[in-house]
This record gives C-alpha cells, sequence and structure tokens, in this order.
C-alpha cells in the first residue's frame, strides 16, 4: 500500500481529482439542500474538545462543549452566507490566503512524488550541462605585480628564461605557482572572472602570455585540460533527486497554473497608452 | 621544545593528505626548500600546505525564523543553501539575485527560540489560536506591511520579556521543524565542494543585552535529531548552553563550538568581568568558555565589532561602522551615559577589549576567558549571504534594495531608531583548512586558523615565530616556511629564546574582484608592570612609497572612488603586500597578543551604489565610501614558567 502512495502516477491523478473538486465549487455557486443543512460530525466535536484542552490545561465542561458547538454552528452558517454573498471576493487578505492554501496542497503533493531510477536518469541525460563536471586544468603560473616599474621588460625576460627550460621568479608568493586538477569554478575564484576563458584559449605543454587577471599579470604553463565527464548517476544520485525535486515542483504550479487558466476566458481591460 | 611541538602539530593537521602521499611523516622540509634552486624542478612543491582559504558565513536566518519571517522573508532554508552555491534566485522582495561568485560553506543558523512557528502563527494554526497575542500577531502579519513590521517588533519584546505564549514552545513541534531542517542541511552538503553545517542560533538577550551564539555541529542529522536545539527559553545563561553543549557531546559522541556576535550590542556583557549570575570569574569559567567558544564574530551587519575610538584614540581606523546607540532593543542607551561608564561599558563589548581583558583575567586566573579567535559573518534574514558592497540584500527582507531603504529604520524601539544605511554590508568569515568538509572546516575553526572579513575575500596568511628573517618575505613559497619555521594565526608562542622577540610573518593577497591592499597592520594588546593592558597599532608594510610621519603613521593611500558613478580604479595600492615583522617592545615576562588587519584601498560603499542605481540624493550623514578589510585571529606569547 505504502509503494502505491509513493507512485509518481498515483499523485498526479489526485491533484487532477483536487482540482476536478476546486472547480466544481469555483464553477457552481448555487444554493442546494445540502448548503441549508448543518451536520456536526463526532469527529468534529472532538477536535473541538481538543482544541479546548490545550489552551485552557484541562477538559471542557458539558455546558462549554455545549457553547463551543454552538458557536462553531453559528461560524459555519456566517461562512457559507458569507461566501454565497461574495463578501470574501473583495477581501486581499482572504483571497490571498486561499490561493496559498492551494498552492500548500500542490505542493505537498509534488514533494510526495518518488522518482524512479530511471526517471532519474532520463533527467541527468536531458540536464548535462547542470550536472557536467567542470573543466580542470593543471597549470604552472609566474606572478607579477603590475605595479613594478619594469613590468614588461621583466615579464619578457621571465618568459624567455621558461621558455629556454630555465627556472625563474615572478613576485610574492602567496599565488601558488602550481595547480593540480583545478576546476574551472575554484580557478575564477582565485584569479577573477574570465579567467578560466583565458586558460581555455592556450596551447598545452608551453610558456605563455602575459594574461591578465584581477590580480595582475600572469605568465602560464598549461600542462593539462581535462572536459568534465557526465557523472553516473549512482555516484550523484541524492543531487540528481534534489535538483528533480526542485524542478517537479515548479513544473507542477505552472501546469496548475495553465490549466487553471485554460478553464477561464481572461479579458484584461488594459488602459490605454 | 613546547615550541617544536606545536609546529608539528599545526603541520600534522593541516597536511594529512599532502603526508599520506609522500609516505615518511619526517620528512625534512629542509631538503624540499633546498630543491627549490634546482631548475626545472621546483614547480611540483608547495602543495604539502593548504593553498586555498575558504569562504562562508556561518551566521545566516531563513523564514524559519520568526523575526525574518515577519519581516517578510518567504524564502527558506533550501533556497538559502542554494543561493550560497552559486544559483540564482528571487528574493522576497522579487529581486533576481545571484553572488558573484559562490561560497565555500554556509551555516543556516535559525533562532532555536519558537523556531519554524511565526510560520504557523501566519498560517492560523489552531493550536496557537488560543491565545490572544498569537492571534493578534496573526492578524497583524496577515495585513501586511507596517502592521507586519509592529508585530515583529512585539515579538523580539517578547521573547526578551519572557511572555512568550506557551503554544510557542511545544516541543513536539520543535522537534518536528527542527528535523525537517537537518534533512535539508545534510542534503546540501557536499564533500569537497560545498559544506553546509548543521546549525542554529542561541538567542539570549537578557534586557536586550545581546548575549546571542550561533551554535556549530560538526556532524550529520543521525547525530544531531538525537537532540533539539537548546534555547535561551531552556536558559538565559550561556553556562548553561555549555553544560547542555557538554551533554551533547557525551551523548552522540559528536562534536559542537559556538559562536558569539554583537558584543557591541551587550552593554558590556559580552567579554564581561563577572559571570552571567554576577559571581566572580574563576579559572573553570575561563576553561569551560574556552572549551567551547573558541571563535567570535566580530563583523556583521548590525556593526563592526573590532575596536571603538573612544577605547582606541590612536586607531585612525577604529571608528568603523561602528554601531554604538545602544543594546540590541535599544533599552539601554549610551547617550546617557557619563564617558567613563561608557568606555567601561565598552570594553567589554569589543574584540580588542576583550582579548586584551582576556590578558588581565589569565593573570588572575591562571587560564584566559578570553582567548578567541575572529570570524566575520553576515546575520542577513534575507536567506541571502550577501555581504558584497555592490550585491548587498540587507539585514531583512524589508531592507532588499528600494530607492529609500537608507532611509527607513532597521530597528525602531520606542521611537529610537536605528536607520537602514547604518547597515554594514559584511562580513564573511575565512578558514584556512586541508579540504572542504565538515570535519576539516570545524576542526580549522576550533584550533583558530581563521580570520574575518567585512565582505571581500581577500588571502590573508599571519604567522609568528622566532626566527622570521626578511628574506622569508621574498622566498617563493612563504606559507611554507611560515608553517615550517612558526605557528599560524590562533596559535601560542611560548618560552621566549634568550635575547629573542617574536617575529612575525604576514601577507596578503587582494580580492580579485575587489579594490588593491592599501596597508597591513599589526595590533599588538600586552600587560604592563602592574598588569594593566595596553594596546598599539603598527603599521607594518604598505603600497606605494609612502613615508611615516613623526608619530610613526602611515599617510592615507589617496582615494579613486567616483562616488557619483559609484565606480573606483586600482590605480593606488598594491595587489599583494608581504612582510616580516620584529616586535620592537618586546618583554619576555609579560604576556601578549599579536594579531594583522589589511586594509583595502577605499571603494564605493553599497550606499554609493543604491544612489547610482535608484537615482536618489542621500544626506550627508551618510557615508559614501568604505575601506574593506580582514581581521586575523591572534597569536598569543604566554610567558614560560
Amino acid at each position: 500500500m505504502k509503494k502505491i502512495l509513493r507512485e509518481p502516477l498515483l499523485h498526479f491523478l489526485l491533484i487532477g481529482a483536487a482540482l476536478f473538486v476546486v472547480f466544481g465549487l469555483v464553477n457552481d455557486r448555487t444554493f442546494s439542500d445540502a448548503d441549508t443543512r448543518i451536520v456536526v460530525s463526532a469527529g468534529r466535536i472532538e477536535q473541538l474538545s481538543i482544541i479546548f484542552a490545550k489552551t485552557w490545561q484541562r477538559p471542557a465542561t458539558p455546558e462549554e462543549l455545549r457553547g463551543l458547538v454552538d458557536d462553531f454552528v453559528l461560524e459555519e452558517i456566517y461562512y457559507r452566507q458569507a461566501v454565497a454573498m461574495g463578501i470574501d471576493r473583495d477581501d486581499t487578505v482572504i483571497r490571498r490566503r486561499l490561493r496559498q492554501k492551494f498552492e500548500f496542497l500542490t505542493d505537498d503533493m509534488a514533494a510526495a512524488v518518488a522518482p524512479t531510477d530511471e526517471e532519474l536518469a532520463t533527467y541527468l541525460a536531458a540536464n548535462e550541462d547542470v550536472f557536467l563536471g567542470d573543466t580542470t586544468y593543471t597549470f604552472d603560473q609566474v606572478y607579477f605585480n603590475p605595479e613594478r616599474p619594469d613590468l614588461d621588460i621583466r615579464v619578457a625576460e621571465v618568459l624567455w628564461e621558461l621558455q629556454t627550460g630555465k627556472d625563474a621568479v615572478g613576485d610574492g608568493g602567496l599565488l601558488p605557482f602550481y595547480f593540480e586538477a583545478t576546476p574551472a569554478q575554484s580557478v575564477e575564484r582565485t584569479f577573477g572572472q574570465g579567467f578560466s576563458a583565458s586558460l581555455d584559449a592556450l596551447p598545452t605543454g608551453e610558456w605563455q602570455g602575459p594574461i591578465e587577471s584581477g590580480l595582475g599579470l600572469h605568465l602560464i604553463r598549461v600542462q593539462t585540460r581535462v572536459q568534465g565527464t557526465l557523472p553516473k548517476l549512482a555516484e550523484i544520485r541524492p543531487i540528481v533527486e534534489r535538483e528533480w525535486a526542485n524542478e517537479k515542483r515548479l513544473e507542477i504550479r505552472k501546469s496548475i497554473n495553465e490549466q487553471l487558466l485554460s478553464n477561464y476566458e481572461v479579458v484584461i481591460d488594459w488602459p490605454a497608452e | 621544545m613546547m615550541k617544536y611541538l606545536r609546529v608539528a602539530l599545526a603541520v600534522v593537521i593541516v597536511t594529512p593528505l599532502a603526508l599520506a602521499q609522500e609516505g615518511p611523516a619526517d620528512h625534512d622540509k629542509d631538503q624540499v626548500a633546498a630543491s627549490f634552486s634546482e631548475p626545472g624542478y621546483s614547480p611540483y612543491a608547495g602543495r604539502n600546505i593548504p593553498t586555498r582559504v575558504f569562504f562562508g558565513d556561518t551566521h545566516l536566518h531563513t523564514s524559519i525564523s520568526g523575526d525574518a519571517f515577519g519581516f517578510g522573508n518567504r524564502l527558506n532554508d533550501e533556497d538559502a543553501l542554494r543561493f550560497a552555491r552559486g544559483a540564482e534566485v528571487t528574493s522576497a522582495g522579487g529581486i533576481q539575485v545571484k553572488l558573484s561568485r559562490p561560497l565555500d560553506f554556509l551555516v543556516v543558523a535559525d533562532h532555536a527560540e519558537a523556531y519554524g512557528a511565526m510560520i504557523s502563527v501566519y498560517d492560523g494554526d489552531p493550536a496557537l489560536m488560543g491565545d490572544p497575542k498569537t492571534k493578534r500577531w496573526n492578524k497583524m502579519l496577515r495585513a501586511g506591511g507596517e502592521l507586519s513590521f509592529q508585530a515583529v517588533m512585539e515579538m523580539i519584546q517578547s521573547v526578551s520579556e519572557k511572555s512568550l505564549p506557551p503554544e510557542l514552545l511545544d516541543k513536539k513541534f520543535f522537534r518536528s521543524k527542527w528535523e525537517q531542517h537537518t534533512a535539508i542541511a545534510d542534503q546540501y552538503n557536499e564533500p569537497g565542494n560545498f559544506t553546509s553545517f548543521q546549525g542554529y542560533e542561541w538567542s539570549s538577550h537578557p534586557g536586550g543585552n545581546n548575549l546571542h551564539r550561533v551554535v556549530i555541529f560538526r556532524d550529520d542529522a543521525d547525530k544531531v535529531n538525537r537532540i533539539i536545539p537548546f534555547s535561551a527559553f531552556d536558559s538565559q545563561n550561556p553556562e548553561e548552553l555549555w553544560k547542555w553543549m557538554q551533554t551533547y557531546e557525551e551523548r552522540t559522541g559528536g562534536s559542537i563550538l559556538a559562536i558569539p556576535h554583537n558584543g557591541n550590542l551587550s552593554s558590556g556583557t559580552m567579554f564581561d568581568v563577572e559571570t552571567f549570575e554576577g559571581k566572580r570569574l574563576s579559572r573553570a569559567y575561563a576553561e569551560t568558555r574556552m572549551r567551547w567558544e573558541p571563535l567570535i564574530e566580530v563583523t556583521q551587519i548590525k556593526g563592526d565589532g573590532e575596536a571603538h575610538p573612544l577605547l582606541s584614540p590612536n586607531d585612525e581606523f577604529a571608528d568603523y561602522e561602528t554601531w554604538d546607540k545602544g543594546n540590541m532593543d535599544l533599552s539601554v542607551l549610551k547617550k546617557d551615559l557619563s564617558e567613563s561608564e561608557k568606555k567601561s561599558m565598552l570594553a567589554g563589548e569589543y574584540a580588542r577589549s576583550g582579548l586584551k581583558r582576556g590578558l588581565e583575567f589569565e593573570q588572575k586566573l591562571g587560564t584566559n576567558p578570553y582567548k578567541y579567535g575572529l570570524i566575520g559573518s553576515t546575520d542577513a534574514h534575507t536567506s541571502l549571504a550577501t555581504a558584497a558592497e555592490e550585491n548587498f540584500f540587507g539585514k531583512h527582507s524589508g531592507k532588499e534594495p528600494t530607492a529609500h531603504r537608507w532611509d527607513h529604520p532597521i530597528f525602531d524601539f520606542n521611537g529610537v531608531k536605528i536607520m537602514g544605511w547604518q547597515q554594514a554590508a559584511s562580513g564573511y568569515a575565512a578558514v584556512w583548512a586541508s579540504e572542504n568538509t565538515r570535519e576539516a572546516l570545524f576542526d580549522a575553526m576550533r584550533r583558530k586558523e581563521t580570520y574575518a572579513t567585512t565582505g571581500s575575500r581577500m588571502t590573508v596568511r599571519f604567522f609568528g615565530g622566532w626566527d622570521f628573517v626578511a628574506e622569508d618575505a621574498n622566498g617563493r613559497l612563504p606559507a611554507d616556511v611560515g608553517y615550517r619555521k612558526g605557528v599560524p594565526m590562533g596559535g601560542d608562542l611560548s618560552h621566549a629564546p634568550h635575547g629573542k622577540a617574536p617575529s612575525f610573518l604576514v601577507a596578503a593577497m587582494k580580492d580579485p574582484y575587489n579594490g588593491n591592499l592599501d596597508r597591513i597592520q599589526i595590533i599588538k594588546g600586552w600587560l604592563d608592570a602592574k598588569g594593566n593592558s595596553l594596546e598599539k597599532v603598527y603599521d607594518v608594510v604598505w603600497s606605494g612609497n609612502r613615508e611615516p610621519d613623526s608619530n610613526g603613521k602611515v599617510p592615507p593611500v589617496g582615494n579613486t572612488v567616483d562616488v557619483e558613478n559609484a565606480t573606483w580604479t586600482n590605480t593606488i595600492g598594491a595587489p599583494e603586500l608581504i612582510a616580516v615583522w620584529t616586535d620592537p617592545d618586546f618583554d619576555p615576562e609579560r604576556s601578549a597578543f599579536y594579531y594583522s588587519r589589511v586594509i583595502e584601498i577605499p571603494t564605493p560603499r553599497w550606499t554609493a551604489y543604491d544612489a547610482k542605481r535608484f537615482g536618489v540624493q542621500m544626506s550627508d550623514e551618510v557615508p559614501m565610501t568604505t575601506q574593506e578589510r580582514a581581521y586575523t585571529s591572534p597569536i598569543w606569547y604566554t610567558p614560560g614558567n
């Protein structure tokens, strides 16, 4: 039974059924016999006494309970009359509240839907760009402070030394001179926006530059550049499921909006320009 | 001997992976260093120390927090985590927002008091509607706008006055909301990529005096679900919180720490001279406090708490985003105090004076009760961990970008106001760790290898030892030398070798997205012969060819900010600064602490971006430029026996 309850198809059916009920209420607002008959069920009475007990820390006396039930009956009558007269219609608070309750209802249903492996695999394949690993770079870099007076000369000197196989140093030392298998995102964080694109443009295996970053100038030797691969579902299942659920929630909301809209003819009286 | 043990320990802590790769744990660093000079061989070295610092926010509120919800925040913990990892989200005010680059970690730290309850008040949950107060709040919240704001102010006051309706304190309700959140926090924790800590905020502010602590766990939901957070309703006394933390560790085998914040709103009770119950501080108190509270949050939206101009009159950088109108609910106002009363109150509020007070107590008690490291965080109530001036979404959802947010009060208690423009777009926590996991970051926090920034992400190194020489700053691998010859920020020095003074290797690199660096300073606090604490700020290294004046102070770096267009140029300042500094006035018989402060060149403050983007003219009292900064955890010197 539990398994059936977690079946996605069933949930979509339930959402459909809920909508049907709501449409019924919206579209058919005439009074019937059922509307003038009030039944206070045993369950309702129990709920009223529980709320009373929670508030007052003791059970209600029979008179108090009768009072609660009488009040409930009146509340129900007022509610029905108010709705019938349409006095809920111009009240922004009531309208927003009803919309929100409706959205909670559908969100809850969406949250209860558990995806199958097939669904997730399809989702993963369809959203490669989201789950594709970052390109990683292994590279050497030599940094130059752009403030130094002999900048151009020094950069050219060092580049020549490096290109002829000598060891040479630039400025400072906080920036590592060797980056191993560093993802693009981390490269951008260290050097600033657009730096991984600069690395993409470089041939591998040789010293190049200078390349400008948010920090200054760099001579770079890209050793390897590895395009990110798409992980297998088993490796990142929780992440895929999380993203899937998030998208599903938005999707269901959108499709409900569309279904609802399709039942209405909307006339908007835009003011003339 | 002691020193070498500590150095060895530091290396072991920060380099477990590298050591494992290299085999013998006692590899000869000198040999490695010597090999750097051999051509063609060197570039592969330097991997055995942490080369990256991790930036995050340890203090972010979502709609789970009653006040955040009341201020209009409808973004939940999941939205907050997605945003911190770099996703674009729609703010509560309907604006698309994204970080310039992702954060590395986040602690969603919602108030434990009435956790998740405000949403239920808003929903009109029948279980909560029996109380006339809750019912009234329900109506006010639903009405929205000014009434909603009023409801929140009343709620904060009810928490202070312990007059919150009992329905809001139901434990079963609390547990369900807590477990709902811990599942989300686990779901977004991706070891190696992004760390999402389990945590919450203990929000004690007796009499409106802020004693809040963010509580952070090293553990997963399976452990933290065995408790529900200890709240200020359980006790407002931090010592009771520490007892509960002890019980948590004993019961679950987990690890936990707490980070106090906003001493500046505590009426002097954050780094107090007595306990919460008015007793004298004892050695046991000091040890317990330091067991659980290795760090403090020194800078955030509700003001910067490093130093106060009245306490540090010779420090021209001390008056930074100062909030000193009063305590948290403005029930104690500083303008009502005499100058000496104000001074003694401030001494218990600001980080620097707290550190100094710590040395004084250490002399009396044998243990320092205020030996804390430093981090910054936002305390944003918007689910958005924004601290950049050009992308600042404010303290709460009512303070998201609008043309007039600067001109509307952010706090208003009985007519006493703090205005929107006074918010500081600050700050972040920077943590040096071996990898981005809950365990590695938590352990780094516990050993205080951290620094605070006011929102910029500059890289800062700070090492103390006895043998640093000027050449260490010119070398190719300053950090490697730093770990080899000294201790990193948060560490301890002791047993000064005969005739030696402590030397410090300090280095900073600018945030590639932000302004250049103006200078690095070292702030020293120490005890005189009578046991009174003193402080001094040293300019250690600065950009350009500026000469110190007759007082030894380096003149201002200049200002390139074009306020009208909210831009600046990096034509002044330096991208990187590094130096070795030796204490010129060292007395080996006296305790001392040293921390560094890195200061950027002036850049536009968030108010300048607002003025430009909304085309508004702000009044003259509103600052339009700022000098972002970083504060490192101190290194302490304690004389040997």
